[in-house]
C-alpha cells in the first residue's frame, strides 16, 4: 500500500510519517510514503504515483485541501482520504467530507490516533480494491 | 386447555416449550389406524412414520384428509398399508426437521419459507437426549399463536426499555424522517408529544439557531455515505453539545450522538438508518460552570491570602475603606445620572486610577487586576458618554464583591490565626516577624519599607530616624508601627514629587523622610515628628475637596479637614490629579490611632518645600521612670 502524506507543515509530516513508520498500522505492506506540502503538487503526486491512501491539510497554500480533494476524487473517485487538520469550523470540515474525504482526525492530534485512523483508512481503501476487483 | 401452553412462554421461548405429538405408526399399518387415531385425538397434527423402527417423514392430519377427501380415497387407502399413502405425498414433500433449541421467531421464519402448499404442514422437532434424537411433530398453528406471543412479549420489553431508558433514542431514515419507535424520554427532553414521523431537520431547526440545524443536517447526511468512515467523523459532530430553546421556553443543552444502523440486504450491509441518543445535559453544563466559577473563586481567594500575608495589615484596611468609599461615591453618580460629562468620567478614572496605584503599593495584585477592569470600562465610556452603562455597573460590583469578600478573608485570617496575624503579616518584607516591640525594630522595618515602596513608586527615597534604644508599651509600639507606615506611604504617594519634578525644582533627587523623638518630661508627653521634604499640602485643592464632600471647614486650621474620613477619597472634578499633594491616604487611620491612646495629630506644612506630622502621645503610667530617662537621653 502506498500512503500520500499532505500538509504544508513539515513538523506534521514528520510527525504523521514517525507514527506510520512506528506504530504497528496493519495497512497492508506500506510500500511507500510520499509527502506533499500544498495541494497542488498532492494533486500532482496522486496523479503519478496513485497511493491507496491519503492524508490532507485543509488550509494550505497554492491549492487547499478541499481543491485537493475535488481534484483528487475527478483522477480517482474512489480514493481513501483522510482529512488531518484542525476543526477551526464545522461548515469547513462537513464541506470536506461531502466533496469525498472519508474521515476527519482533528489537530493536534496523538500518535496513537493517526495510527488508529489509518488502520480504519486501510481497511476502507482494501474494500474499496476489492469491491473494484 | 388448548392455547394454555402460550401463557408459559417467555420472549426467549424455543419449541422445547411447545406441545409436540408423538405418535409413531410404521408403514406396514393400515390406513384405518391412521384414521381412528386422528379421530380419538382431534388435536393431533400428525404422525411420525417409522419403516422397521427407521424413521422416513411424517403425515400430517391435512395430507390424510386431502387424500381420503378425493373420490374413493377412503376406499382407497383405508384397507391399505400407510406406505400407499406415504408414497404418495413423500414425493413433493420433505417435511421441515429443527431443533428443539431452535427460538420460537427462528423457527416460524423457517416454517414459512417452505413452499406456499406446505406452510400449514406441522413440524418435525429433533431433540437430542442420551439414547439418540427424539422426534416429534409441533402443530403450526400452535407455532403461529407462540410466535404472536413471543413478538408480543419482545414489543413489551422493547416497549419497557424505550419507556425507561434516560437517554433520548430515535432512529432517523435518509429522508430525516423519524421512525414511529422512539425511546419515552425524548418526549420530556424534546417538550414534545409528537415526535414519530416528524421530520428531525425541523425538529432541530425549532429548537436550536439555525446555522447549527444545518450542519447538524449536513453531518446527519455525511453518515448515510457510505465512503464515510463512521469512527472517523464523530470528532467533527456540530451537536455533540449545543444549547437548544425548548418551545415552552427553556433553555437546555443537549448532546447528540450518532451511529449509523446497519440492514443486511442480499448480503450486502446498508446504511438502513441513523440512530440518535439524545441527551439533556444541561444539568452537566452546570455542574461544570459551577466548578469552574468555584475553582476560579477558590483561585481567587488564595491568590488575595497570598497577597494578604505578604502585605503590611493597617494598609490593607485603609485601601478597603477607600475602596468602599470609591464604591460608594460612584455609585451615587450612577444613580444620580451625574456621569455624563466626558470630564467626570474622567475624574472618576483618574481615582480608580490612584486605587490602582495604591493597591499595588500594598501588594494586592486582584485590587490591581480588577481596579484595571473598572478603568478598562470607563474608558470605553469615556470614549462614549451616552453609551451604555451596565458593563461599569458590572464592574462596579466586582470591586464591591472583590473588597466584601477580601474584608471577609481577612476577618477569617484573623479569626484562625487570632493575634499572631499582625505579627505574622507584620512587616512588608516578610522577612521577619514584627513580634519585636523594641522600637529600633519598628524603625528598621518602617526604613525596609520606604525603601521597597520608593522602588514600587519610583521615587527614591530615604529613612531617618533617631535611635530609640528603649522599649514602648506594647500598644504603643503597635499603634507607631501602624502610624508610621501610613505616614511613609502618604509621604511617598502625595508629597514626595517624582524624580524629574524635583530635578526642575533644583531639590535633591532622592527625598528625605525623617522621624524625631522629644520626650518632654514635665508634661509627661512623647512628641513625634514625621517630616518629608516634598510639595507640602494643597490648601486650595483640600478646601475644595472639603466644600465638594460637604465637610464643614474649619477656616483657622483647613489642613486638619485631611484626617476627615473619606476626605480622602474621591471628587467629581476633573481638575486635579489623584495623586496631587493635597489627598491623603489613611490619615483618618492614623487620627483614630493617636486619638486611641489619648494623643493629637497636627499637620504642618510649607507649599512647595514640606510636610510634617506632630504627633503627641502622653507616656503612659506604665512606664517607668527610668525609661522615660532612657528616652530623654536617647532623644538627645
Amino acid at each position: 500500500m502506498k500512503l500520500l502524506i499532505v500538509d504544508d507543515s513539515l513538523v506534521v509530516r514528520n510527525a504523521i510519517d514517525r507514527a506510520v513508520q512506528s506504530g504497528d498500522v496493519h495497512v497492508g505492506e506500506l510500500t511507500n510514503v510520499h509527502r506533499a506540502e500544498n495541494g497542488a503538487r498532492a494533486v500532482e503526486l496522486f496523479a503519478s504515483e496513485r497511493p491507496d491512501m491519503v492524508t490532507m491539510d485543509l488550509t494550505m497554500p497554492e491549492l487547499d485541501g478541499l481543491g485537493a480533494i475535488r481534484r483528487i476524487r475527478e483522477i480517482e473517485p474512489d480514493a481513501s482520504i483522510l482529512v488531518i487538520s484542525a476543526l477551526n469550523s464545522h461548515k469547513t470540515a462537513l464541506e470536506a467530507i461531502k466533496n469525498g474525504a472519508c474521515g476527519f482526525l482533528t489537530k493536534p492530534f496523538t500518535e496513537i490516533e493517526v495510527v488508529d485512523a489509518l488502520k480504519k483508512l486501510a481497511s476502507h481503501a482494501r474494500l474499496r480494491t476489492v469491491a473494484r476487483a | 386447555m388448548e392455547g394454555d401452553f402460550v401463557h408459559r412462554l417467555t420472549a426467549q421461548s424455543t419449541l422445547a416449550e411447545m406441545p409436540a405429538w408423538s405418535e409413531f405408526l410404521d408403514v406396514s399399518r393400515s390406513g384405518e389406524v391412521l384414521g381412528d387415531l386422528f379421530q380419538e385425538k382431534p388435536n393431533l397434527p400428525g404422525v411420525v412414520i417409522t419403516d422397521h423402527g427407521i424413521v422416513r417423514g411424517a403425515l400430517s392430519r391435512g395430507q390424510y384428509l386431502r387424500l381420503i377427501g378425493r373420490h374413493l380415497g377412503m376406499e382407497l387407502y383405508h384397507p391399505r398399508p400407510l406406505r400407499r399413502m406415504f408414497e404418495s405425498i413423500a414425493r413433493d414433500h420433505r417435511p421441515l426437521v429443527v431443533a428443539e433449541s431452535t427460538p420460537i421467531q427462528e423457527a416460524v421464519r423457517r416454517a414459512l419459507a417452505r413452499p406456499r402448499a406446505l406452510i400449514y404442514e406441522p413440524l418435525i422437532v429433533e431433540a437430542t437426549s442420551t439414547e439418540g434424537p427424539r422426534l416429534s411433530l409441533v402443530d403450526f398453528q400452535d407455532l403461529l399463536l407462540a410466535d404472536s406471543r413471543v413478538s408480543a412479549l419482545r414489543n413489551r420489553q422493547m416497549g419497557q426499555i424505550l419507556s425507561t431508558v434516560q437517554e433520548g433514542f430515535l432512529l432517523v431514515d435518509r429522508g430525516h424522517r423519524i421512525a414511529a419507535e422512539y425511546s419515552k424520554s425524548l418526549e420530556h427532553i424534546f417538550v414534545n408529544d409528537h415526535i414519530a414521523g416528524r421530520r428531525f431537520d425541523h425538529f432541530l431547526a425549532d429548537r436550536i439557531d439555525a446555522e447549527r440545524a444545518q450542519l447538524g443536517t449536513d453531518y446527519l447526511d455525511t453518515l448515510f455515505d457510505p465512503n464515510v468512515i463512521e469512527s472517523l467523523v464523530v470528532q467533527i459532530n456540530p451537536l455533540m453539545q449545543v444549547r437548544a430553546t425548548m418551545p415552552d421556553g427553556t433553555e437546555r443543552h443537549l448532546e447528540f450522538r450518532f451511529r449509523r444502523s446497519l440492514e443486511s440486504l442480499g448480503g450486502r450491509e446498508v446504511i438502513d438508518r441513523v440512530l440518535v441518543r439524545v441527551e439533556d445535559v444541561t444539568r452537566q453544563v452546570q455542574l461544570a460552570a459551577e466548578v469552574e466559577a468555584q475553582e476560579k473563586k477558590a483561585r481567587r481567594q488564595v491568590a488575595i491570602v497570598f497577597d494578604l500575608v505578604q502585605a503590611d495589615p493597617s494598609s490593607v484596611r485603609v485601601l478597603l475603606n477607600n475602596l468602599d468609599a470609591f464604591v460608594e461615591w460612584v455609585e451615587q453618580l450612577l444613580a444620580s445620572d451625574s456621569l455624563r460629562r466626558r470630564a467626570d468620567i474622567h475624574g472618576v478614572f483618574r481615582s480608580a486610577h490612584g486605587l490602582k496605584g495604591e493597591a499595588g503599593l500594598v501588594g494586592l495584585k486582584t485590587f490591581q487586576a480588577q481596579l484595571h477592569r473598572f478603568e478598562d470600562r470607563l474608558s470605553a465610556l469615556r470614549d462614549n458618554p451616552r453609551g451604555d452603562r451596565s458593563a461599569l455597573r458590572r464592574a462596579l460590583d466586582e470591586l464591591r464583591y472583590l473588597a466584601n469578600e477580601t474584608s471577609e478573608l481577612l476577618g477569617t485570617l484573623r479569626r484562625m490565626v487570632g493575634d499572631q496575624l499582625e505579627e505574622l503579616v507584620g512587616d512588608t518584607t516578610r522577612t521577619k516577624p514584627a513580634a519585636d516591640t523594641r522600637p529600633r525594630e519598628i524603625l528598621r522595618a518602617v526604613a525596609r519599607m520606604v525603601d521597597e515602596m520608593a522602588d514600587r513608586v519610583g521615587k527614591p527615597a530615604r529613612f531617618l530616624s533617631h535611635p530609640l534604644e528603649t522599649e514602648l508599651p506594647r500598644e504603643y509600639c503597635e499603634a507607631l508601627r501602624q502610624v508610621l507606615i501610613q505616614l511613609a506611604r502618604n509621604s511617598l504617594i502625595h508629597g514626595v514629587e517624582t524624580p524629574e519634578e524635583r530635578l526642575r525644582l533644583r531639590k535633591p533627587t532622592v527625598a528625605t523622610l525623617q522621624l524625631a523623638l522629644y520626650v518632654h518630661e514635665a508634661t509627661r508627653q512623647l512628641e513625634f515628628v514625621f517630616q518629608d521634604d516634598g510639595a507640602g499640602l494643597d490648601l486650595d485643592a483640600i478646601r475644595r475637596r472639603a466644600a465638594e464632600r460637604g465637610l464643614a471647614l474649619d477656616e483657622t486650621r483647613p489642613e486638619m479637614a485631611i484626617f476627615e474620613s473619606g476626605f480622602s477619597t474621591f471628587s467629581a472634578r476633573a481638575a486635579d490629579s489623584p495623586l496631587d499633594a493635597g489627598r491623603g491616604v489613611g490619615m483618618d487611620l492614623v487620627k483614630e490611632l493617636v486619638e486611641e491612646h489619648g494623643g493629637y495629630v497636627q499637620p504642618h506644612s510649607r507649599r512647595g518645600e514640606f510636610c510634617a506630622f506632630q504627633i503627641v502621645l502622653p507616656i503612659p503610667d506604665s512606664v517607668a521612670n527610668a525609661a522615660s530617662r532612657q528616652l530623654t537621653a536617647a532623644s538627645n
